[in-house]
């Protein structure tokens, strides 16, 4: 589907992103398991010895692991990838490239930033509950999923931002209150009991819902089971998907729609 | 790429436009390109000219793809390269080395390619082994060499470059300029602005003039640099000059410099037809370069033809020794038409009845071109020197055209008569005063108004008409006028050449007009200033400098300063 020019524009920016964010640090690489680590941390003390938060489906750190590290990766990108046209228009007014490259290289580098913490998380659950999901071989599908919604939703994000520069400061609100809005350190059913029947219902409908709970599923031995009764497993799988799909569209026409003016808009 | 494009044109562009609309801003929609077509075929090296702003880097954006135009279409075949700065994307925490691979593919090459040429780009850059050190420790010059050897080695069909030849040392421009010269001659087609007309000359095919958005002119180069000068000279200016479609027949402005006064004392042409002598006669039918002001002056200048000519017409400006255009009539504006010139010797000759210029020295050229001043058959360019005396002009004014002073009372008319103004005030004091007005507490101007001959007041004139300026300046303080004071009045071109000065003793009884029968300033945009000069304290007690502005317009084009009428003659042998 991309062409091998694409391609290769793609791999030499994605190397450009990882070389000035890691060849400085004295640690290096070690920073894209380091950061997110004490971000766990944090929450640990916060959540779980602070505010003694109870959580059935794992032992709370890796139920934090298995929301933070995706979380934060959806995060990174989509905050980066919102300035990153107009932080590139040096570029966008030299050369003849797809702009959407610039977007697309910042989520593939939080993707390969993503990868070495998610191998951690699988270990860890597999040593700490002592065996794996039957739903493990799914991982793969959820990772799919989750990755083409944040690359939507980046280039969207990118896209408006060139046009309306508020978007940047709308979307700052935004972020925090789907953090809160996802079971990040609480359980979904603690949501179930709190909130009315037709609450829930559209509470089930945000996808990172969904998501957060399908990556808990393949990776935790037995959590399925949590949500039997009264979550259909099915929805995490249908509602990131359609999601997914929708923001293609819309990615697509937003895309079509401002191509010939970006240039035009990140310049002045 | 595009199949309606015939086998050699590559690139065609159809009437294009592109607009940056502007909201709620100072400027409404802007129009940086609007209807320019352009047909370019293989091999072809085209030169874009025109000043800043004129279009330039829109129009190779937009051939480069990078922008796409809001109106018309254009069609290019064949891989383009945009070089519109050197080392795009370059980055300085990754080493040279990587640069390559980052800027290249941002130009469209692909990994395979880069890696089959990694040697040769290396090699071109001279880098050596600083090719894997970061870029932060390059140098400009190593920087611009390294993306310069990027571009060099890259496959395509069309390259596109904005300027680059202005960056980096001499070294470096020459190894640039060999490069573009290779590129030419392996028939790649070029398409390139550069500031120096010299390098557009020596490397272009064709050029385009480019101005407010606008192609004023495509063809060779030679002409279209003409033509880009001639616009330099006007739009030193005029840059606002946007109402043309009103009263379009009247001529707004002329040209008022010398193209180029380095290149004064050269002879040019294709030679069919040779200018052998050029003799400038005075009033006694003398031959004498040294002419009094006012004074009649013919000049004749002899050719001989060595082919038969059809649409020739001739030419003479007068120019300051700065480079300041006086007059340059010729006899297609005059509208008289030449028959063939036929094999063999003849002359033609321009007389002025009054040379209305100020004592100084100037330059003449002399010209015989072909019907649309494409090809100038003998062209000599300010070769021959005039000198025209007179009193002393120690504030370098231009012109002396003739007028008369009136002043309100009869009293002072006499007193004026009497009084011989031989002192003239220091104007160089009011050098860095244009625009400014200063009063005097004991002075204060109450009106200064121009009218042309009807007594209708304006500030519009017509070339030739009569112009009178009436100055009135009230004194308050009851002080008695004194003999010490002068009025000057001065008119200046807009660009801030003294045209000419008056001065005449100053007095607060009525008001005191100066008449120019006959204002014979061509096209323009031109200043009243005023002032009253002390002469015992050698200081301008009162001015407005530059502050009243006069338009003069005609109905026939002219070149230069100011109209002097003429006569021409000629004789050679017909066809």
């Amino acid at each position: 589907m991309i062409m091998p020019k694409k391609r290769d524009l793609v791999y030499e920016l994605v190397r450009k992103n990882l070389k000035v964010r890691y060849a400085r640090p004295s640690l290096g690489l070690l920073w894209t398991f380091l950061s997110p680590f004490l971000l766990v941390a944090i929450f640990y003390i916060v959540f779980s010895i602070v505010l003694k938060v109870k959580i059935e489906e794992a032992p709370f750190v890796l139920y934090l692991m298995s929301a933070v590290f995706p979380w934060r990766f959806f995060q990174d990108s989509l905050v980066e990838s919102t300035t990153s046209l107009v932080d590139n228009k040096n570029l966008i007014r030299e050369a003849r490239f797809p702009y959407y490259m610039i977007p697309v290289s910042i989520v593939f580098t939080n993707s390969i930033v993503f990868l070495p913490s998610l191998i951690i998380l699988v270990f860890a659950s597999l040593v700490i509950l002592k065996g794996a999901s039957t739903f493990i071989l799914m991982l793969p599908l959820v990772l799919i999923i989750h990755f083409f919604i944040t690359m939507w939703l980046s280039i969207i994000a990118s896209l408006l931002y060139a046009r309306w520069r508020d978007v940047k400061y709308i979307l700052e609100p935004i972020l925090v209150l789907l953090f809160y809005m996802t079971p990040v350190f609480y359980s979904v059913r603690f949501v179930k009991e709190s909130f009315s029947p037709l609450l829930f219902k559209i509470y089930t409908y945000n996808p990172f819902v969904g998501i957060l709970n399908f990556y808990r599923i393949t990776l935790f031995k037995d959590a399925r089971r949590v949500f039997q009764g009264f979550f259909d497993p099915l929805s995490f799988f249908v509602i990131p998907v359609c999601f997914s799909v929708a923001t293609f569209i819309l990615c697509l026409y937003i895309y079509r729609k401002y191509k010939n003016r970006i240039i035009d808009y990140v310049s002045y | 790429m595009n199949d309606k494009l015939g086998d050699n044109l590559v690139i065609e562009i159809k009437s294009i436009g592109k607009k940056y609309p502007f909201k709620k801003q100072a400027v409404k929609d802007f129009w940086a390109l609007k209807g320019a077509s352009l047909d370019v075929c293989k091999g072809d090296v085209v030169g874009i000219l025109g000043r800043n702003g004129a279009g330039k880097t829109t129009l190779l954006n937009i051939i480069a793809g990078i922008l796409p135009p809001t109106e018309g279409s254009f069609s290019v075949k064949g891989r383009v390269l945009g070089l519109l700065n050197l080392g795009i994307g370059f980055h300085d925490s990754l080493t040279g080395r990587e640069n390559i691979f980052l800027n290249g593919t941002l130009l469209g090459a692909s990994r395979k390619e880069l890696s089959e040429k990694l040697l040769s780009i290396i090699d071109f850059s001279e880098l050596g082994s600083f090719i894997d050190m970061p870029l932060g420790t390059y140098s400009q010059g190593m920087r611009l060499r390294l993306g310069f050897s990027i571009i060099a080695n890259l496959d395509f069909d069309i390259l596109v470059i904005d300027e680059i030849l202005a960056v980096g040392d001499a070294l470096f421009q020459n190894k640039c300029f060999e490069q573009i010269n290779n590129f030419r001659r392996s028939g790649r087609t070029l398409v390139l602005t550069s500031q120096s007309m010299d390098l557009i000359e020596r490397l272009c095919s064709k050029v385009v003039v480019l101005d407010h958005g606008k192609i004023l002119f495509y063809g060779n180069p030679p002409e279209a640099i003409n033509r880009y000068r001639a616009l330099l000279n006007k739009d030193r200016f005029f840059v606002q000059l946007e109402s043309e479609d009103r009263d379009a027949m009247l001529i707004r402005d002329t040209k008022k410099w010398a193209d180029d006064i380095s290149h004064w004392g050269k002879k040019m042409g294709a030679k069919e037809i040779v200018i052998d002598s050029v003799k400038l006669i005075d009033k006694l039918g003398r031959r004498y370069n040294r002419i009094k002001t006012k004074d009649p002056l013919e000049i004749k200048v002899g050719f001989i033809a060595k082919e038969p000519v059809k649409d020739v017409h001739f030419g003479i400006a007068i120019f300051r020794n700065d480079g300041v255009y006086c007059y340059g009539p010729n006899t297609a504006f005059d509208k008289r038409p030449i028959p063939e010139i036929g094999r063999g010797k003849g002359f033609f000759s321009l007389r002025y009845d009054n040379l209305l210029l100020a004592p100084g020295k100037y330059r003449i050229s002399v010209a015989i071109w072909d019907k649309n001043e494409t090809v100038a058959f003998d062209y000599h360019n300010g070769c021959y020197d005039l000198i025209v005396e007179g009193s002393k002009n120690p504030q370098s004014e231009l012109l002396s055209i003739p007028f008369k002073i009136k002043n309100g009372s009869l009293f002072s008319k006499l007193f004026c008569l009497r009084q011989k103004t031989t002192h003239v005030p220091d104007i160089s004091t009011l050098a860095d005063k244009w625009g400014e007005k200063k009063d005097d507490e004991g002075l204060r101007v109450e009106s200064v108004k121009l009218f042309n001959y009807r007594n209708i007041e304006k500030d519009t004139f017509l070339t030739n008409e009569s112009a009178k300026i009436s100055i009135k300046i009230k004194n308050t303080n009851l002080r008695k006028d004194d003999e010490n004071l002068l009025l000057w009045v001065g008119i200046h071109r807009k660009d801030g050449i003294y045209c000419q000065g008056v001065n005449t003793s100053y007095t607060s009884k009525g008001s005191i007009n100066i008449l120019f029968p006959k204002l014979s300033l061509l096209p323009g945009g031109y200043t009243v200033s005023i002032g009253v000069w002390d002469m015992t304290q050698q200081r301008f007690l009162l001015y407005r400098h530059g502050v009243y502005s006069l338009q003069v317009v005609f109905n026939q084009e002219d070149h230069g300063t100011v109209y002097l009428s003429h006569k021409w003659k000629w004789n050679f042998k017909r066809r």
